[in-house]
Parts: structure tokens; C-alpha cells; sequence
């Protein structure tokens, strides 16, 4: 077990701006694992606990645990990659690295300066790839990359923990926490409103402001879905379909919100239009199914807000469109709208989604893909937690100025009978995508922990043989992280 | 007839000078030896272990808490071990120190330190603002697979000298010589030579390195009746 443990610092690691280049403070701090101190260096980016930890150091400190691993650079699809490749030989030790000559570092903040460029890469850790913002580290004779701390912690699953600018890890234990450090970290407070819940049964394991009225961006295009698969059992429409680009359509390619280029009186299969919707976020397709299915864009947004209606949403749930961009309307003194609605809403939705068009996911889930019969043109996912995330299965981003950063993700788990269940995430208003991620992936652990609790009777395993705190500031620490664990 | 009154007047007087020599020659005797012979019996001595006790605690607590925080940790007021001086007719004499005065030093020390560290506890645990149903003393069992007691035994500050190193402080086992104000100690074939004082009760021993204060030890009432038997 850990000496001392406080998981705030860990879920409060987050970045506030994604950039180019930032300024990062270098430090070394104290390391303990499995009881065993040392040193790590480590680069707050921007902020102070904005804590990225060094590959080259981890790789060093686990050498001789099992969950050793060595540091690779590679290419993934003309991207940088870093590999954490699990095991270690005795040959691979890096002697320009040596943390344990390192005295953690406080004094001359000035000097500790450096501006290295954060930027989303792939690292993989136990075999998946992560796709993280990483700041990866390129200079004469030093190569290296420092990663989020807590990203690490929720890759890894290993029991990470801070304690007085310390890192504690336990490589025996995983990496969980509770209620309270949720509420404690402020992290669900990175967005304006959030929740994770079991789709399947309809229970909410945590919300925060999840009535608050929120704008919810290309998350609009799960109603298109919605909307358009219960015309296809209905019968009024086929999978079979052929969609033809309108005028409207072709325009709405060629903005700068347009994201698949067509042109007026272009056709594609149906099925091609929705991946291209669901995967990348087609404004045009959506638009072009809207126009498909109801003849016009403002009949569709009708049979929207009916269904929404039908659905029991709130009454603060309203569409205006069928891609969720920002539209005026038509008075002397013109107003920007966009469609709203709370993360209850959204709960519901997607709730009746997966119930009823499961099958969702087989379109949701896929990270990149060509649809033939839009030019093969290559749909890219921005659903970054089918990344960082194994196991998730969709849903949608969203992103406007006024919505900012959105995610409604889910995850597919099993219950002890093996029925599947869908714990879902929502996450409305972060501050960039990143946020988006991180807050969606760390409630995304929230809730398959609480899952696992409920449904599974899994309780998170600390490792087996506890690791004794030998100093009181240590005990201090593990019966706080303890008390947490178990809180109302 | 004279004579003979005589000669019985001078046997009288032999008597009586006889007798009053005798008594000045107990009186003499008892007056050199009462302090020796008084020596003789079981004598206990305390050793004041409660600075060493509070000082190993606040230098536990130390890392956590500030000097003004550790001064409002409350520690006992006085820990004391029994020393027992045992001094012989047939000239030896034996210290040790008091096990089961030990052992309650021992226990009040403990008690001393495991009320600090919950008050410790507690007191980080509220300012995190952490809500459980679990008390403190259960969340230490949980956190370290052991009770609080346990884990200080195994993992806490040494507060006080263990009994084998009271004895090779305190302890003895030698022969002595005294007469009225000195006492000769001899332990093997080191021979120290000290001053001593005996009164109402109170025996002190001038050793070399300071001086030792004995107290006669109370029998308790059924062991005179013991003894009477």
C-alpha cells in the first residue's frame, strides 16, 4: 500500500490551454515505489501541479517491479509514438538518466524554466494506444517524455497517489478513488455540467449540474440518428437508401464548418452518410439525412423536438437543427440559437439509443475508417476515449464556441449474467479537448468502479499484501486515502 | 565487722562502674552500627522517565506538526519506573528495576503516544473535510492491516530504555562494607566508595555520579501478618 495518500493532486492535474508551445517548470520530486524513495523529474506545464512525469524516470524507478517497462519511440501513422513496452532487460538502463542524483528542486523557479512543446501523441501503454497530450522532449543528448500524471495513473491502473508534493505507487495495487475525490478535486467542476451513469439501468453514480440548461453541439447529431433509424423501422426509409446532397448541403460542406466536401446532386449509400455523421461529425450529412428523410431541414427539426417530447426530455430540451451548429434566426434583431438541452436529457437519449439501436456502436466505436461512396473519404473519430479508454464504444463530441468541449462517450461492460450494459458519460461545456478527455475519462473510471461494486460485487484490489506506512506521515496519508475510500 | 563492710562497698562500686560501662559500651556500639544495621532491608528508588518519553513523542510528531501544534498535544505529567534496592545482613546488596512498574511506565507511554497520533489524525482527516462512518482507530486497521497499538510497536519511536538498559544503569549485584556514614560497594573488582545517609526513612547514597534516593519499602499489612506467623 501507499504511504500517505491524497488523490486530489492527481485528478486535479489537468491542462487548461492547449498550445504550442508553454512554459514549463522543471522539478524533481520524491518518489516512492513499493516503499522504495527516490526522485523523478517532472515538468509542470503552466501551472503548478499541472505535474507531467518523465518516461525515461518511471522506466528507471520500475526496473525491478512488474510492472517494468522501457521507453520506444516509433511512428503511427506519421505521428509520434511512445511506446512503454512492458518488461526490462538489464542492458536497458539509461545512464544520462539518474533522478536518484537529483535533489528535488524548489529554489530558482527561473532557472528551472524551460519551454517545451506539449502536443497530442500516441503512447502506448500495456499494449493500447493512448492518445494523450504529451510533452515529448528532443535535445542533444537526452530524449524523453514527460506525461500527465494522472493520465499515467489511469493507463497504467496502478495505485498512484500525491502526498505533500510527493508521488506514492504501490505496482501491486490499482488505481482507484472515490466519491469524495471527485467532489474534493474539483474536477467535475472543469465542466459545466456532467454525469456517468449505467445506461442500462438507468442509475446515475454521479451528476453535477446535470439539469443546468446546457448547448450542445454535434451531440444534436445522436437525435438525427435517433430520428433517422426509427424512420428505417418504420419503414418510411431503407439502410438501403441512397442520400442525394441538396444546394443547402453542398454550401454547408464548402464553410469553414463543412467537414465532408460535396456537391449539389451528389448521392452516397445512407449508411456511408450516417458513419460520416456519427465518426467525424458531418454537419452536411446530417443535414442531407434531415433533408432525405422529412424533404426539408425544418420539418426533421419538428419530428426532433417531438421526439423529445415523446421522450419525456425536459422541457429546456429544444432543437433547432439537426447538426447542432449555431443558427440565427430570422427577427429584425437576430439571435444566435443552438440546440439545448441538461445532461439528464442527454442520459435519456442516449439511454433509448443504446436500448434501441445498439448496433450505434458498431459505427460509433470505429476509430478511423474510408466510406466509399463519399470518394472514400477518411473519417477520422474525434472521440479521443476510444483512445484512452479501451472498451468504449462511442458516442459523440460536440464543439462550439458557446458549447465548448462536449463528450457523451460510452463504455460496454457485462453484468454476471453477461448482458451487456452501457455506462455512459457526458460531459458538457469543458474548456478544450483535452479537459473534455481527461473529465471524461477519470468519470469514466468513476463509473465502471461503481459498476464493478454493483453489479459485479469487484472491489478495487489494493494489491493484496498491504504496504505498511513506516513513518507517521505516511500513516497519516493511507488512512486519509483510507477514510476517502469509504466516504458518505 | 569493718572490714567486711568495706570489701562489699568496693564490689558495689566495681558492679556499678562494670554496668555503667556496659552501657556505655552498648550505647557506643549502637551508635556505630545503628546506621549499618539500619541499612539492611528493601529500598526503592524512582526513575523519572518523562522528559525522555515526551521527547521521543514530539520528535515523532515533528514531522507533521509544528513546534506551536505539538505544544498542544497533551502528554503525561509524570512516567516513573520503581527501582528496588534489596541491602543484606551478610553483606550484599542487589538493585533492579521493578517489572511490573516497568511495564505500566511502558503502558502510560504508549497510551501517551496513540492518543497523540489519533489526535493527529483526526485532526488532518477535519480539515480535509472527509465525512465516514468509519472511526479512526478502524480506518488505522484498515490502512495497515494492523491496530494502532500494534503498528507503534512495530513502527513507532522508541520512547523509553528498555528494562535490560534501566538494569545496566540502575541495576547491581555487589557485596558492601559500611560503617556509620560510608559504605564500601564493591562490584567485582570494582570497589567505590560513597557517603550515605540514613534518615526517617530515606536512605542517599553519594555515588560517584550523583547521588541515589531510597525510600524504605512498605510492606503491606498481610505480608507483616506473614511474617508474624
Amino acid at each position: 500500500m501507499k504511504k500517505y495518500f491524497n488523490l486530489i493532486p492527481i485528478l486535479f492535474v489537468f491542462i487548461f490551454a492547449i498550445r504550442g508551445l508553454a512554459s514549463q517548470t522543471k522539478e524533481t520530486v520524491k518518489i516512492s515505489i513499493n516503499g522504495t524513495e527516490s526522485n523523478i523529474r517532472v515538468l509542470n506545464h503552466d501551472y503548478d501541479n499541472n505535474m507531467y512525469i518523465s518516461m525515461n524516470d518511471m522506466s528507471d524507478l520500475l526496473k525491478d517491479t512488474d510492472k517494468a517497462f522501457t521507453v520506444e519511440w516509433t511512428n503511427k501513422d506519421g505521428q509520434t509514438c511512445v511506446v512503454l513496452k512492458p518488461g526490462r532487460s538489464d542492458s536497458e538502463t539509461d545512464t544520462d538518466n539518474n533522478p536518484e542524483s537529483q535533489e528535488p528542486t524548489e529554489e530558482n523557479e527561473e532557472d528551472n524554466k524551460v519551454n517545451y512543446t506539449r502536443k497530442r501523441i500516441f503512447v502506448n501503454i500495456g499494449g493500447n494506444d493512448y492518445s494523450f497530450y504529451a510533452i515529448p522532449v528532443s535535445e542533444k543528448d537526452y530524449k524523453d517524455c514527460y506525461v500527465n500524471l494522472g493520465e499515467f495513473a489511469l493507463a497504467s491502473n496502478m495505485d498512484i497517489s500525491c502526498y505533500n508534493n510527493a508521488v506514492y505507487i504501490n505496482t501491486k495495487g490499482e488505481f482507484d478513488f472515490g466519491k469524495y475525490d471527485l467532489l474534493n478535486s474539483g474536477l467535475p467542476y472543469m465542466a459545466d455540467s456532467c454525469l456517468v451513469g449505467d445506461a442500462t439501468t438507468g442509475n446515475i453514480y454521479y451528476s453535477q449540474n446535470a439539469d443546468e440548461v446546457v448547448t450542445i453541439a454535434s451531440t444534436t447529431k445522436l437525435m438525427t440518428y435517433l430520428i433517422i433509424k426509427d424512420a428505417m423501422a418504420a419503414g418510411k426509409i431503407s439502410q438501403n437508401d441512397t442520400v442525394t446532397f441538396s444546394q443547402k448541403a453542398s454550401e454547408l460542406s464548402k464553410t469553414s464548418n463543412g467537414v465532408v466536401r460535396v456537391e449539389p446532386g451528389q448521392t452516397a449509400n445512407i449508411m456511408d452518410v450516417i458513419s460520416a455523421m456519427l465518426i467525424c461529425s458531418s454537419n452536411e450529412c446530417s443535414l442531407a439525412l434531415a433533408e432525405h428523410l422529412s424533404g426539408s431541414e425544418e420539418s426533421f427539426v419538428d419530428l426532433m423536438n417531438q421526439k423529445a417530447v415523446a421522450l419525456g426530455l425536459s422541457m429546456d430540451a429544444l432543437f433547432y437543427n439537426p447538426h447542432g451548429l449555431p443558427v440565427y434566426d430570422e427577427d429584425v434583431l437576430t439571435v444566435k440559437r443552438q440546440n439545448h438541452l441538461t445532461a439528464n436529457d442527454m442520459f435519456k437519449l442516449s439511454s433509448h439509443i443504446l436500448e434501441k439501436y445498439p448496433e450505434i456502436t458498431q459505427i460509433t466505436s470505429i476509430k478511423k475508417t474510408k466510406l466509399s461512396s463519399l470518394n472514400n473519404f477518411e473519417a477520422v473519430n474525434t472521440n479521443v476515449l476510444l483512445y484512452n479508454v479501451p472498451g468504449t464504444v462511442g458516442l459523440k463530441t460536440g464543439t462550439t464556441d458557446k458549447a465548448q468541449s462536449c463528450l457523451v462517450s460510452a463504455y460496454e461492460a457485462s453484468d454476471t449474467a453477461g448482458d451487456p450494459h452501457y455506462i455512459v458519460t457526458i460531459v458538457y461545456g469543458a474548456e478544450n479537448t483535452q479537459t473534455q478527455s481527461y473529465t471524461s475519462m477519470v468519470l469514466m473510471r468513476y463509473g465502471m468502479q461503481k459498476f464493478n461494486v454493483s453489479e459485479l460485487g469487484i472491489v478495487p484490489d489494493n494489491g493484496g499484501s498491504k504496504e505498511i506506512p513506516e513513518n507517521l506521515e505516511g500513516l497519516i496519508g493511507a488512512v486519509i486515502n483510507t477514510a476517502r475510500r469509504h466516504a458518505k | 565487722m569493718g572490714r567486711r563492710k568495706r570489701r562489699s562497698y568496693i564490689w558495689i562500686n566495681v558492679l556499678i562502674i562494670m554496668m555503667f560501662l556496659a552501657v556505655i559500651g552498648a550505647g557506643a556500639f549502637f551508635y556505630i552500627n545503628a546506621n549499618r544495621i539500619g541499612l539492611v532491608g528493601e529500598w526503592h528508588r524512582t526513575v523519572d522517565v518523562t522528559d525522555e518519553v515526551a521527547d521521543s513523542i514530539k520528535a515523532y510528531l515533528r514531522e507533521v506538526l509544528s513546534e506551536e501544534e505539538i505544544d498542544e498535544i497533551s502528554l503525561p505529567d509524570k512516567i516513573e519506573i520503581d527501582s528496588i534496592l534489596i541491602i543484606s545482613k551478610d553483606g550484599t546488596m542487589t538493585e533492579s528495576v521493578d517489572e511490573v512498574s516497568y511495564y505500566d511506565a511502558q503502558q502510560i507511554a504508549k497510551e501517551a503516544l496513540t492518543d497523540a497520533v489519533i489526535h493527529v489524525i483526526e485532526d488532518k482527516m477535519q480539515k480535509t473535510y472527509i465525512e465516514t462512518d468509519m472511526t479512526t482507530q478502524e480506518l488505522i486497521k484498515e490502512a495497515t492491516g494492523m491496530e494502532l497499538s500494534d503498528y507503534l510497536d512495530k513502527y513507532g519511536p522508541r520512547m523509553m530504555p528498555s528494562m535490560d538498559e534501566l538494569n545496566e544503569s540502575y541495576g547491581m549485584n555487589a557485596a558492601y562494607t559500611a560503617d556509620r556514614t560510608n559504605i564500601e560497594i564493591a562490584r567485582g573488582a570494582d570497589i567505590e566508595k560513597c557517603d550515605y545517609a540514613l534518615s526517617h526513612g530515606m536512605l542517599v547514597i553519594d555515588h560517584t555520579v550523583n547521588a541515589a534516593v531510597y525510600h524504605k519499602s512498605e510492606k503491606p499489612a498481610e505480608d507483616k501478618n506473614e511474617e508474624d506467623k
